[in-house]
């Protein structure tokens, strides 16, 4: 029985995994071309992705949206993004003693547009 | 003894389908993190705009400028050396290699809007205004060995640069 539930379940949790983990990449990779145009990421555009990912079903309080500036930067200096979420357990048995990841990671660099 | 053959022969077909699962899985998220970084990249090489020929009211991209700042803003993103190989923070598990890099601007002597093709990549667009082309891209990800190869991942991005405003 327990090796049905578990050849049920192990896929299903990959899948939810690789899936979450894409949204995270999609939506760190948007926030950062939006971030461009302004020279900066703005309040505005985190609560924007929080709620994109709140609907994903992440934790709103534990998502972390970071960047490298919090002022505008002029065309041609870098941005650098970063989104962290708390990930899922990608086992349903854990068989091993290694660490799982705790979190989704996305960064994305791009080159500011804004001209002062 | 019967039990025990069923038991492995479906834990055999569990094992083969999850790698094959997870290796689909790992190509498409191979294949994102490449279209968001050729994204960025392009996005970056089409802002080194030659400044005394705008100055004439031409917009030129540097070449030279444009593909160094599009390797760089790959190496960022995707976490690679300066022979584009991964190091050893990146998600990606092979060398990243570009295919093309066009720019297409008013030195290239077209007129806009301009029908760039490119049968070998797939690419067929009308392009408005100066703009970068790129592809790029890594060797599929291999978790279960196959006689016959995979394609590599490879991933278009074009920039173009509005001149309405």
């Amino acid at each position: 029985m327990w090796l049905v539930l578990y050849i049920l379940l192990q896929p299903l949790f990959s899948y939810i995994d690789y899936l979450l983990d894409v949204q995270v990449q999609a939506n760190t990779s948007y926030l950062t071309q939006k971030a461009a145009v302004e020279g900066m990421v703005t309040s505005s555009m985190k609560t924007e992705v929080i709620h994109n990912l709140t609907a994903l079903g992440f934790d709103p309080a534990k998502i972390i949206i970071t960047s490298s500036t919090e002022a505008q930067v002029n065309r041609q200096s870098r941005i650098d993004v970063y989104i962290k979420a708390p990930r899922i357990h990608l086992f349903p048995f854990d068989f091993s003693s290694g660490v799982q990841p705790a979190y989704y990671y996305g960064h994305a660099s791009i080159m500011s547009e804004y001209l002062d | 003894m019967d039990y025990i053959i069923k038991l492995a022969f479906v834990l055999l077909i569990f094992i083969y389908s999850w790698f094959f699962q997870i290796q689909n899985q790992e190509w498409d998220r191979e294949r994102t993190l490449l279209k968001n970084a050729n994204n960025l990249a392009v996005h970056d090489a089409s802002l080194q705009i030659d400044e005394a020929e705008r100055a004439h009211g031409h917009i030129i991209i540097n070449p030279d400028a444009a593909y160094k700042t599009f390797q760089d803003t790959l190496q960022v993103n995707l976490g690679l050396d300066d022979r584009l190989y991964p190091n050893g923070n990146s998600k990606l598990h092979d060398s990243v290699k570009i295919v093309e890099f066009v720019i297409l601007d008013e030195s290239s002597g077209i007129t806009f809007p301009y029908l760039y093709e490119d049968i070998a990549n797939g690419i067929t667009k009308y392009i408005k205004g100066p703009s970068i082309i790129a592809v790029i891209e890594t060797k599929h990800p291999v978790l279960i060995s196959r006689t016959k190869s995979q394609k590599p991942i490879r991933v278009p991005a074009i920039q173009e640069l509005n001149t309405d405003d």
